[in-house]
């Protein structure tokens, strides 16, 4: 009976050294980023702490019974943490979540867009909290869209883990639309949108002679929504004569195309630009 | 033996030097085709004196503008080619005079370069010599012409942008038609893509073939059938070619047009003047004028041609490039050869122009 | 002397099994990560992402870019070496792994991370395609080091919002933040 309880006590004795877990530690399951952290330990004397975090790993010394406290500075970036207590052999998880909300991150697309266009306009905000975590709370986010001068498009709509998008129109005007997006008072970096103006509406020309030929000009030309096409864009002028087909690919100045054609007596005269079709003459009789 | 045959290549080098210059130096061509082709082989090694010798008309032809006719100025295409060939055909010839109908061809970067003229060949005592046709140079008068048309440069994202910041994006463009159609062995594909957008863009138009197994059996891209760079609301056509790739193999057709923002001037403006359709002989050619509206010399002209049906389908697309360059308010007539097959269903056409030039003041 | 009962011998012996059984089964778990390391096992459900349809090519490329991401956050934490980041992570992401390799050189303490796969779920996709959420539940076995022992070992499932966007040839991981849940 003896010899057996001798057996036993070596035998416990051995299991203990080759496999213990002893010691305590204790964390909140969460807190929130910046903010201080309490750890409580068991047992007695010193350890090592050991904290492994997203961003960082430090290591602390503790005395065992009494309450450690994690500086707010060490939890800024959200995510899983572990705390070790080495040699003690005692570990624990928590998690530090996002912050209030008081920064955006916005991705707005296109660069540029024809002006009044349905839905021609999409926004992603990300909402981040200072420490620049995602904050994952439902967080109501206002888009806002307008050029300078006229009134704004706005929606509002809520974050979703994070993410909050929108679909918008483009304004009739031409421009660079202001677009931004906010979150109470925090407001993101402006995105510009440059507004430009559609196909041409109305192409009209009128022809009158000139020293060398048929001076042909366009009036101001302008698209649907009265916006000025810019300058550069191609006009074709096209002239159907006795002599055979003349073009000229003139540009746009100063809102106006115009070219010289070859003289004829009689011709047909038709203007386009890209797939539009103006008006057309007839030189030479019934003008 | 040591000494042997360094004897032997000085003396067949000395041998092949004088052969090759008594060629060229045959000054008695006792026929008018040998007169033609005395001119044009001193022309092709670009011994402009040599070849003038064989002019009758010396004292009628300035010897500068004669040079600069054969060798190209201004930065033409012709200033960059070289002659390669030349066919002659007598079409009548007397004791005293011939006309000798000369067919040119010049080697260059864009592929051969034709020219044909009809010469006059008179006989001056025992040999025969060429009258060349007097073009006067046009001469642009001195004026100040001011260009004050659009440019654009781009600016793109930095680096240091913030990862939420847009870059300017590409010009949309689209094609507006396409025709899939075989000729000579191998299917085509032709259409017209416009540049929808407000700025310009350098365009580029990718077409697969892909078979009744659904495999991709072929993919290319557009060349030199399309103007690549494109103002806002411009048209180009383009035609891609499949060499040995019949169209019953061909299952359906996958086309992608690219983009990118490229700086560009709205400068020059060349206008495409008198166009028509004419019968030369056996064969149907396009013929014009460009002018160039602007105040720089465009150097190497390249037309394009859009043939459409009597529905508005695009049937062919063909080019040629012009080796004169296109001074300043100064016309210049082009040609353009239509395919036969092609010619009888041309109801309309649209003539493009495409330039090339050499960088300019201030670019 | 006088001679033990044969029970008793019996009994010591199965003790002495045990405990040795349970010494080896220690020092074992020390060797684990050598059998699993590049065991990366990435699953992609796209159903109900919006407002976008992700297409199939990158799906595929999300799949094959979320992996080697993981692939080179573990070898990166492993050898201490944030160069190896480079080309997977960007922004936010890349910042704060690099800022932990950092720590972890100066505290000479490691964390080892072994990637036991993933589940994803796409919750958005942007309209022009220039960013994309994701849900990821990730099986991962994580080890303490303090220099080259081991000081803690836990097999964990974790909850991460994942960010990533596209660059010129791949998919990189932007954010990658562990949540308490979905």
């Amino acid at each position: 009976m003896r010899t057996r309880s001798v057996v036993l006590m070596l035998a416990a004795l051995a299991l203990s050294a080759a496999h213990v877990r002893a010691a305590e530690i204790s964390v909140p399951k969460q807190v929130v980023a910046g903010k201080d952290l309490s750890v409580r330990t068991g047992g007695s004397g010193e350890a090592t702490l050991i904290l492994a975090g997203p961003s960082h790993v430090s290591r602390h010394q503790v005395r065992l019974g009494e309450q450690f406290m994690l500086k707010g500075e060490e939890l800024r970036r959200a995510g899983r943490y572990i705390v070790v207590l080495e040699g003690g052999d005692a570990s624990a998880a928590f998690f530090v979540t996002a912050d209030a909300p008081s920064n955006v991150a916005f991705l707005a697309q296109p660069s540029r867009v024809p002006a009044a266009r349905p839905d021609a306009v999409s926004g992603t905000a990300f909402v981040m909290d200072r420490y620049d975590n995602l904050v994952t709370a439902p967080t109501p986010v206002k888009f806002e869209l307008a050029v300078p001068g006229t009134a704004a498009e706005t929606r509002t709509t809520t974050s979703k883990d994070g993410v909050a998008w929108v679909r918008m129109p483009s304004g009739r005007r031409e421009g660079p639309a202001q677009f931004t997006a906010a979150i109470g008072n925090v407001v993101a970096t402006k995105r510009v949108v440059q507004q430009v103006a559609t196909e041409p509406c109305n192409l009209r020309m009128r022809a009158k002679p000139s020293k060398n030929g048929i001076l042909v000009e366009t009036d101001p030309i302008r698209d649907c929504s009265g916006n000025a096409v810019p300058d550069g864009t191609i006009v074709t002028f096209t002239q159907v004569d006795g002599n055979g087909k003349s073009t000229v690919d003139a540009r746009i100045k100063r809102g106006v195309a115009r070219a010289e054609l070859p003289p004829a007596e009689r011709a047909t005269i038709s203007v386009a630009s890209g797939v539009v079709v103006g008006n057309e003459i007839r030189w030479g009789g019934g003008r | 033996m040591k000494r042997v045959l360094p004897i032997v290549v000085i003396v067949l080098t000395v041998v092949f030097v004088a052969v090759g210059t008594m060629r060229m130096s045959q000054s008695r061509p006792n026929t008018p085709e040998g007169a033609v082709h005395s001119l044009f082989d001193h022309a092709k090694a670009r011994d402009w004196a040599g070849a003038f010798r064989f002019v009758a008309n010396s004292k009628d032809v300035n010897r500068s503008d004669f040079e600069s006719e054969l060798a190209g100025r201004n930065g033409s295409l012709r200033t960059y080619s070289s002659l390669d060939k030349v066919d002659t055909a007598v079409l009548h010839h007397n004791a005293n005079e011939a006309l000798v109908r000369t067919a040119l061809s010049y080697s260059s970067a864009v592929g051969p370069l034709r020219d044909s003229r009809d010469l006059k060949v008179v006989r001056e005592g025992a040999e025969w010599k060429v009258v060349w046709p007097v073009q006067r140079q046009p001469k642009v008068p001195p004026q100040v012409i001011p260009v004050n048309y659009l440019r654009w440069d781009v600016v793109a994202r930095g680096e240091n942008e913030d990862w939420g910041a847009q870059n300017v994006d590409a010009p949309k463009v689209r094609i507006t038609s396409m025709n899939a159609v075989e000729k000579d062995g191998g299917t085509v594909i032709m259409g017209e893509i416009v540049n929808e957008d407000t700025v310009p863009g350098f365009v580029t138009v990718n077409a697969s073939l892909v078979g009744t197994d659904g495999s991709v059996i072929g993919e290319e891209t557009s060349f030199d059938k399309m103007s690549h760079t494109l103002l806002p609301k411009e048209i180009s056509p383009f035609r891609i070619d499949f060499p040995g790739i019949q169209l019953k193999n061909v299952k359906s057709v996958r086309m992608q047009p690219n983009s990118m923002l490229v700086s560009a001037s709205a400068d020059p403006t060349i206008g495409v003047l008198h166009q028509q359709l004419v019968t030369d002989g056996a064969k149907k050619v396009l013929r014009g004028e460009l002018i160039n509206q602007s105040g720089q010399t465009v150097n190497i002209p390249h037309v394009l041609a859009t043939y459409y049906d009597n529905n508005g389908k695009v049937i062919w697309v063909n080019d040629a490039y012009v080796d004169k360059a296109l001074l300043p308010m100064t016309p210049q007539p082009f040609e353009i050869a239509v395919r036969q097959d092609v010619a009888p269903n041309v109801q309309s056409y649209r003539v493009t122009v495409n330039h090339y030039s050499i960088a300019r003041p201030g670019q | 002397m006088k001679r033990l009962p044969a029970g008793t011998l019996r009994f010591a012996l199965l003790l002495l099994v045990l405990t040795a059984l349970a010494a080896w089964m220690f020092s074992l778990s020390n060797n684990a990560l050598a059998a699993n390391d590049n065991d990366s096992r990435v699953q992609l459900n796209v159903a109900g992402v919006g407002p976008r349809q992700i297409e199939d090519t990158t799906e595929q490329a999300i799949v094959r870019d979320y992996g080697r991401a993981w692939e080179a956050m573990t070898a990166a934490r492993e050898q201490n070496r944030p160069d190896l980041l480079a080309g997977m992570f960007v922004g936010y992401a890349i910042d704060e792994i690099t800022q932990a390799i950092e720590s972890q050189k100066r505290e000479n303490t490691r964390a080892r991370w072994v990637d036991r796969g993933h589940k994803l779920q796409a919750v958005f996709y942007s309209q022009e395609g220039s960013a994309l959420q994701l849900r990821d539940t990730a099986q991962v076995e994580i080890q303490v080091l303090d220099g080259n022992s081991v000081v803690h070992t836990e097999n964990a499932t974790i909850n991460y919002l994942v960010l990533m966007t596209p660059a010129a040839d791949r998919w990189q991981v932007r954010m990658l933040q562990a949540v308490p849940s979905f």
